[in-house]
Order: structure tokens, then sequence, then C-alpha cells
């Protein structure tokens, strides 16, 4: 039986993984950092869109079936650093603190994922100059129990609970400027989800999001989002944030209320960034290493996007979840089963 | 079609747009580079300073390039893009990288040759004037509180003690109550100027937004002249000499 190599242990390599083993192929699972879970544990995200459902009650199973199968070998700390030969018979070297290993195998499967994106660069929103305007993933890590506020929304400068909260969407999303004009296609659901969050801990806060359009596609999505005004009252506002300064101490965003027709001035106690998917290092790091094709923005690019959606531009290297582009945590899933029918159909032949 | 089946909607799109000044506009090269279709967010409206004062929209502006009704875009060439203070700021935060500024240029162009502008510049009457007669385009006698809105209310506030702040500062200066020019430009830089509108043809094309300008200017320069003249053959003489 040959040996399939994943390389990256978020949720799409962890499902991808506890697949193959089930139909008896065995795995080694490569994964940079020493945990499990991907950007889910590495950002400590509390609750799931569209459900609020513990994360844990499914990243949890997900790393369980993963570590509870023998056939499968986990290198944490790990990376991959050269790959040679074809299809089905490739030798990779496996690099750690340990030392280095070089060993054979059938098939490759890249599920890297992806990094938030940076908004440093958005200079005008002030993150990094302004304590109080955060990013999305860190407001996910403040809310678990578990995270560095023990589940409270605290202002960064002070530690004191924001009253006034403002959501910026599509922060390195649909945007030239950066380069990015794609949709991060979680940010709105995310946003949604954090706000009403917010509210119910914090019943008298006051949220408000500035949006260009909620693309709410997804299963419960737009329901979530009528639930967030009707049961919520968080109030959604038809502009993309602009600019964010610091007056007498307090943040003051700008953007145009576009259904108005009219700039507006707002002040407010914390801005956060609802920053979108951008491709991660370790994807470009894989790319590089494996000479696989990526687009554009950096994701890897299938051999064909409708008929081949899990083949690299390479036989036998397969390629799903947000490595390929911005996707959420049941699609990753999703994809994580189809790659694993896809290389077991591969290494049959 | 019936006259009762129409949509009146879609009709009136369809059968404004390809008119005239919208065809002139299309025509200009920096049209393409500055719309890439608008995504209506607003940012560009955020943070344009005209926008905070006037009943003027950047967004606005794209979006009627869009749509391209004759009737609003001969509108706007008469009136609200005027008040574009050209800073560039949409251009360089909206995530289409469109620039409302350059499709704005374009227009104001178009409206001076068509004839569209006279209106809406009739207010900058003494600012041409004083650029075309002395070389500034502003001097400190003609601030007055209204003109300037995006100055800001300290502005309205200084004008209204202009006197006495100048008399602290220039004790029997004289002619205290005309300051017609903000720095003294030398008589022959400012018959150059002169003579460099007039050759290169936008003396005339001041001339038909201001006619009554071009025979100021022309006066202008017709006192001056013989000593001016000389001046200059005087110069090219010291050139010539001095490349021997
Ligand atoms: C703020 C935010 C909140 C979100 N909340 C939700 C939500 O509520 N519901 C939902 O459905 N989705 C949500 N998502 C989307 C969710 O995060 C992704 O769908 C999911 O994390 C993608 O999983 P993945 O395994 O493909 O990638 P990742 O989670 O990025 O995992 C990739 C793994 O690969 C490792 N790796 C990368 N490169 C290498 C390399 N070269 N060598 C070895 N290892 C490597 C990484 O360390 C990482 O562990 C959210 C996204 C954001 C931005
Ligand atoms: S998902 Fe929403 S927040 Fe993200 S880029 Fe698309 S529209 Fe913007
Ligand atoms: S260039 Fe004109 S339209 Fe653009 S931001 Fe400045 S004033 Fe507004
Ligand atoms: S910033 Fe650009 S995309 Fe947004 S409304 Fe203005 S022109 Fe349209």
């Amino acid at each position: 039986m040959k040996t399939v190599l994943v390389i990256g242990g978020g949720v799409t390599g962890l499902k991808a993984s506890s697949e193959l083993a089930e139909m008896g192929y065995n795995v080694a699972l490569v994964e940079k950092e020493d945990y499990l879970g991907g950007q889910v544990a590495k950002h400590k995200y509390y609750k799931l869109a569209p459900d609020l459902r513990l994360a844990g009650e499914v990243i949890d199973p997900v790393i369980k079936a993963v570590e509870s199968n023998s056939n499968i070998k986990v290198y944490k700390h790990s990376h991959v650093v050269a790959v040679s030969g074809n299809a089905p018979e490739f030798k990779a070297k496996i690099k750690n603190s340990k030392g280095e290993s070089e060993e054979s195998f059938g098939a490759i499967v890249v599920a890297t994922g992806f990094d938030h994106f940076d908004p440093t660069v958005k200079q005008e929103y002030g993150y990094g100059r302004f304590k109080d305007v955060v990013t999305n993933a860190e407001v996910e890590e403040m809310l678990n129990p578990n995270g560095s506020t023990k589940g409270q929304l605290k202002r960064p400068s002070d530690g004191k609970t924001p009253k006034k909260i403002a959501i910026f969407q599509c922060v390195g999303s649909r945007d030239r400027q950066v380069g990015n004009p794609y949709c991060c296609r979680v940010g709105c659901v995310v946003s949604t989800k954090q706000a009403i969050e917010i509210k119910e801990k914090y019943p008298d806060s006051e949220v408000y999001v500035y949006y260009m359009d909620m693309r709410m596609f997804g299963r419960g999505w737009e329901e979530l989002y009528g639930k967030a005004m009707e049961d919520y009252e968080i109030i959604f506002t038809r502009g993309r944030g602009a600019e964010v300064t610091l007056k007498n101490q307090q943040l003051s965003l700008r953007a145009e209320e576009t259904i108005m027709d009219r700039p507006i001035q707002h002040s407010v106690d914390m801005i956060i960034l609802a920053a979108g998917m951008a491709a991660g290092e370790g994807t470009i790091d894989a790319a590089k290493v494996l000479g696989i094709k990526q687009n554009d923005y950096g994701f890897l690019s299938p051999k064909d996007d409708f008929l081949s959606p899990n083949e690299s531009s390479k036989p036998g290297i397969f390629i799903a979840g947000a490595d390929k582009g911005p996707m959420d945590i049941e699609n990753c899933i999703v994809e994580g089963a189809a790659v694993a029918a896809k290389v077991a159909g591969s290494l049959k032949n | 079609m019936s006259e009762e089946n129409k949509n009146p909607i879609t009709d009136a799109i369809e059968s404004t747009k390809g008119g005239h000044f919208y065809k002139e506009i299309m025509k200009d090269f920096r049209i393409k580079e500055s719309l890439h279709g608008c995504l209506n967010c607003g940012t560009c409206v955020a943070n344009c300073p005209a926008a905070a004062f006037y009943d003027y929209s950047p967004r606005e502006v794209c979006q009627m390039i869009i749509e391209g009704d004759e009737e609003t875009i001969e509108e706007y060439m008469k009136g609200k893009i005027w008040n574009c203070a050209q800073c560039y700021s949409c251009k360089y935060r909206c995530p289409k990288e469109n620039s409302a500024a350059d499709i704005v240029m374009a227009m104001r162009e178009i409206a001076v040759r068509e004839g569209l502008a006279a209106e809406a510049l009739a207010g900058y009457t003494r600012i041409a004037k004083l650029v075309l007669t002395r070389g500034n385009q502003l001097a400190p006698d003609m601030l007055s509180p209204d003109a300037f809105p995006d100055w800001g209310p300290r502005m309205i506030e200084l004008s209204s003690k202009k006197m006495e702040m100048r008399e602290e500062l220039f004790e029997g200066f004289p002619g205290m109550n005309v300051v017609d020019r903000a720095w003294a430009a030398e008589d022959y830089t400012i018959y150059e100027m002169q003579k460099i509108w007039e050759e290169s043809g936008a003396l005339e094309k001041v001339g038909t937004v201001f006619p009554f300008l071009v025979d100021i200017v022309q006066d202008d320069m017709d006192d001056k002249k013989d000593e001016m003249e000389a001046r200059i053959q005087e110069k090219k003489a010291k050139l010539e000499a001095s490349k021997k």
C-alpha cells in the first residue's frame, strides 16, 4: 500500500488524512506549527457561523479522527523542503528540529490554507497605529473564554468594554488598490456572527456594520442576517469604511451613507476590520517546492476549475481547501473528503 | 411596441445614452483609465473635500458617466463638476482605481470648449483677471468669508478682523486698504506670461468664458509693449553674443 503525503493540518488536511486512512492508506501529515487545526486553532475561533455552534464541536472530532488513527503519522513543526520524482513515485524530504528524513509517497495532497490579510497596508484604517482598531481574527480570540481576554471584548488601549463598535467589511478584499479584487466569501457572515455575539454579551452596546453588499449566500447565512437586524438591532450602513482618525482620544471614522447620499463621520470606541483571506506564505512556499501553478493572487490553480477542481497542474499532486481561494469550513470539509476520493482513485490505476 | 407596453425606466436609460456630450467625453484618453465600473461604495465621497461642503459627489460623477444620460451630463458640466478641488483623494482611495478627478478634468475642458462653463465660472472672473494681469491667482483683498466655505469657520473670524490685524502688522503701511496681489511679479515676467497665453491659444480659450478679459489683457500688453519688446531684443542679442 502506498503512503500519501498531506501538507497542512488545518480542517481540510485533517479531513483528507482521516478519509484516506479509513480507506486503508498510510498517511504522513506534515504541519508547520506545533498544533493541528489551522487558522481555527491559531486564532481560537469560538463560535462558528451560521449556527453559533462551538468551533470545538467541529474541529475536535476532526483532530481526534486523525490522532486516533494508527495509519496516520503526524509530523508537527515540520516542513517539506524538497520533492523529487513523478507520480506515483515521489520522494520528499521532511525537515524539523530533530533532523531531516526522506520518504517515498504515491501521491501528495496540498492543504496549506490561507493567511488573514494584514491590514497594515491599508494605512487609512490606522491598524497598527491606533490600538483600538483590531481585526476580526483578533476578536475571535477575545470572544473565546480560553483566549487572551477570557471571553471579554476589551479595548486594547485601556482594557475597557467598548460601547460603540463599528465593523468594516471587505478589508483587503474587493480592492484593486491592494491587488485583491476578489471577494473573501466569509467576511459578511463572520461579521454578522461577531456582531450578534457582541450584542448577546453586551446588550447595551451599539454595533454598526459598514458594508457594500451583504453577501449571505451560504446555508443559513441570510437568515442570520435577518436575525441580526430584527432580534439584535445591529445597524447595517451601506457604505464602505473609508478612513479612521483619532479625535480627542476617540476613534472617528469616515464613510458615505450611500443610501442617503451623504458623507458621514462617526465616533466609536472600537473598530473591527473584517480582514479577508490572502494566499498564505505556507501555500506560496509549498507551490515553490512542488512546482505547481498559482493564480494571480498566489492561491493554487486547479488543472481545470470545473472538471478537475482537486488536481494541481502536476499529475499526482492534489490540492484542496482554502489554499485554492477563500472558502468556509463546511466547504473545506467537503473538499477534504473529495480530494481523498480523488487520490484513492489515482493510486488504484 | 405600443406606448402602453413601454418600460419607462429602461426606455429612459436607452433613449438618452450616447448623446453628443457623452461621446465627446468618451473620446477623451483619460476616461478608459479612470473608470472600471463602480461598486457604489462611497469611499471617494467619504474622502472628498468638495463633497463635505457642496452638493457634489464623485460617486455620482462616475455613476453619471456609466449611465450616460445626456441631460444629466449637460447639467453637471454647467454646474457640479466645478466644485471639485482636484485633490485626487478619490483616485488614491477608490477600490476600483477610478478617478473622478480625471473624469471631471476632461469634462471641464469639454465644457469650456462647448460653451457650457460661463455661468459656473462667473464667480472666478476676479481670479482669472488677477492671474492674467498680475500673475497671482488670489490677493488678500479677495478673501471674503462666504466665498470659500471649505476654508473653514476660522476664515470668517479672520476676515472680520482683517483691517485691525493688518494695522498691527504694518503700522503706517501705505495703501493699507488695497492689497491687490499676493506677491509681486515683475512686469517683464507678466508680459512674457501673457505672450505665452496669447501664442498658445489659451487666451482665446479664456475668451470663450470671459470675453472681456481678452481686451483687458491686450490693453495691458499694449501699454507695456514697446518697452518689453525692446528688452526682449536686448536679451536675444545678449544670448547670441554669449554663443559666439
Ligand atoms: C476571521 C475568520 C473567521 C472565520 N469563521 C468561520 C466560521 O465561523 N465558519 C466557517 O465556516 N468558516 C469560517 N472561516 C473560514 C475558515 O477559517 C476556513 O474555512 C478554514 O480555516 C480553512 O481551512 P484549511 O484547512 O483549508 O486552511 P487553514 O486553516 O489555513 O490550515 C492550513 C494549515 O496548513 C499549515 N501549513 C501551511 N503551509 C504549510 C507548509 N508549507 N507546510 C506545512 N504546513 C503548512 C498551516 O500552519 C495550517 O495549520 C473564518 C475565516 C476568518 C478569516
Ligand atoms: S464576503 Fe463580504 S466582507 Fe468579504 S469581501 Fe465579500 S462582500 Fe466583502
Ligand atoms: S479630486 Fe475632486 S472629486 Fe476627487 S476627492 Fe478631490 S475634490 Fe473630490
Ligand atoms: S470609490 Fe470608486 S468604486 Fe467606490 S463609489 Fe467611488 S468611484 Fe465607485
